[in-house]
């Protein structure tokens, strides 16, 4: 991290903040923005072998052949 | 190893190394997905430890493309993903310059201005252009156009007459129409904005103020070297005063402000002076670094560098938040189409009948070559170059023939090279985002997560 101010926010937010674990070490943060350019809503329409949908919901085909969950 | 982790991914340094549980932020590339990851979860990614993490959170990581299968070429599955992208866009959009005249003689600007302005053949034709793009591309959902200059409100009886045509032709076929503007704001007086706000569904004008009224009227000037600054101010105040102006979007209209060393200090006072305005919640502002536009050399002069930029843009974005200004999401997101070059159903029409794949052609001396020129409106359509050098930039990309540096760099489904037009001039750029991308994963992070105002 470059910025100094940046820094000092952060430590301030850490600080500050009752700690918590992640459920399974991972918690996404941006799913609906992310969705947003990828064809559709990535939380109804999960590819299961990480490939990419090749029609939109409420379709969900995934390419390569793959299902979705 | 089935699996492998994707090097498409940016990872923050531990957010706080005095916490029991280290965390970081992980941010996928490929699918846009940034996510907070224990440190331990982050190590089992790096030395391949896969089977370690549990068959739920190894399908997650694989439907967020944090892992990918080990035996797939990520970069070339980037781009074949993005020409699909690019396909299934389901719009045809115009850049459309009704005229090459522009009042201002901005000493960075690459073009070079004439009173021609759109005959109404070149109009008919553009119609034509656009029947012949929908009869082409039958999934169009959507016809979009962006008026572009010279100065387009100096061409203002082409766009009223294109537009309602345009208009008209989408409605025929089902199709949405939108449209935006890119104005130096001189002659966007309040009555103007309605009209094309209302009736010609012209939801964004991206209007240019390099910073404060000293600076801006050193370098925003007419031709005859009048200032502008105060001008253009007393139109956006008004127009933002209209009981209508928020009636289609939140923010019509866009500050643009262009940067380089003799300004870049200014640009927190400009933030104020739009907050004395009582503007925070009526427009949206951007930086822009100062480029080589053209034959101009004003990014070589006087120009940041992509570190210098990078670091300020962070400390710009920080001062919004504090001033109060609305800002949601300031990440990257997953890009299909680098911009307009790549999309054949993407073009520009200039104010002769040139028909060009990028914005930055028409009116510049550098892109007078016929390899920058699909061709003209006016001439029979057998004459027309549809293999101009910008529009093969994927392929080219697949091929290594042009910048190999992309296919290794991380940002790589974000950004797509930035501007394949420098790439083809030798003139390598990275975007800034390159140099500040980890600062803005944590300023994402604290601007979700918390009220960032009360930690400055």
């Amino acid at each position: 991290m470059k910025s100094k101010r940046l820094k000092m926010a952060l430590q301030k937010f850490s600080e500050a903040r009752i700690e918590g674990g992640l459920e399974d070490g991972f918690e996404v943060m941006n799913l609906d923005e992310a969705s947003s350019t990828r064809g559709g809503n990535l939380a109804g329409c999960t590819c299961n072998n990480g490939s990419n949908y090749t029609t939109k919901p409420p379709d969900c085909t995934c390419n390569n052949g793959s299902n979705y969950a | 190893m089935i699996f492998k982790l994707s090097k498409y991914i940016v990872v923050t340094d531990v957010l706080d190394p005095n916490s029991e549980k280290q965390q970081r932020i992980i941010f996928s590339t490929r699918s846009g997905i940034s996510a907070l990851i224990e440190d331990a979860v982050y190590q089992k990614l790096q030395v391949g430890d896969f089977t370690g993490l549990g068959n739920n959170v190894l399908s997650r990581f694989m439907d967020y493309e944090i892992i990918v299968n080990n035996e797939e070429d990520e970069f070339q599955e980037i781009l074949k993903l993005n020409k699909l992208g690019v396909k299934d866009t389901k719009s045809v959009s115009m850049t459309i310059q009704p005229t090459a005249n522009c009042q201002l003689g901005c000493f960075y600007c690459g073009q070079v201005h004439s009173k021609q302005t759109m005959s109404a053949d070149v109009q008919e034709k553009i119609l034509q252009r656009l029947i012949y793009q929908l009869d082409r591309q039958r999934d169009t959902e959507l016809v979009h156009t962006t008026w572009y200059g010279g100065e387009p409100l100096m061409g203002y009886s082409a766009i009223i007459n294109l537009s309602n045509r345009m208009q008209e032709i989408a409605r025929d076929r089902g199709l949405a129409y939108g449209a935006y503007m890119i104005t130096n704001g001189l002659s966007l007086k309040k009555d103007i904005f309605t009209e094309l706000y209302l009736h010609h569904k012209i939801t964004r004008f991206q209007i240019t103020i390099d910073t404060v009224k000293e600076h801006h009227d050193k370098r925003r000037i007419t031709k005859k070297g009048e200032s502008t600054f105060d001008i253009i101010m007393k139109n956006i105040v008004e127009i933002c005063a209209l009981e209508h102006y928020q009636a289609r979007v939140k923010h019509p209209i866009f500050i643009r402000m262009n940067v380089d060393e003799s300004n870049y200090q200014h640009v927190t006072e400009f933030i104020d002076y739009i907050v004395s305005l009582g503007l925070k919640d009526k427009v949206e502002m951007g930086f822009f670094p100062i480029s080589n536009w053209g034959d101009k050399n004003a990014g070589d002069e006087q120009g940041l560098t992509t570190n210098e930029f990078a670091e300020l843009e962070i400390e710009w974005l920080m001062y919004m938040q504090e001033q109060g200004f609305t800002m949601e999401y300031i990440l990257p997101l997953r890009n299909y189409d680098v911009c307009m070059v790549v999309n054949e159903a993407s073009e520009v029409y200039d104010a002769t009948g040139n028909i060009t794949p990028c914005y930055e052609f028409p009116y510049t001396p550098k892109y007078e070559d016929k390899k920058y020129i699909i061709g003209n409106l006016l001439e029979d359509e057998s004459t027309y170059n549809n293999k101009t050098q910008v529009r093969g930039w994927y392929d080219d990309l697949a091929t290594c023939n042009v910048s190999p540096k992309c296919s290794k760099c991380n940002l790589f489904p974000v950004c797509n090279g930035g501007c394949p037009k420098d790439w083809y001039n030798g003139e390598v750029k990275c975007p800034t985002v390159k140099a500040n991308i980890e600062d803005k994963l944590v300023l994402q992070y604290l601007m979700d997560k918390s009220s960032l105002k009360t930690l400055m």
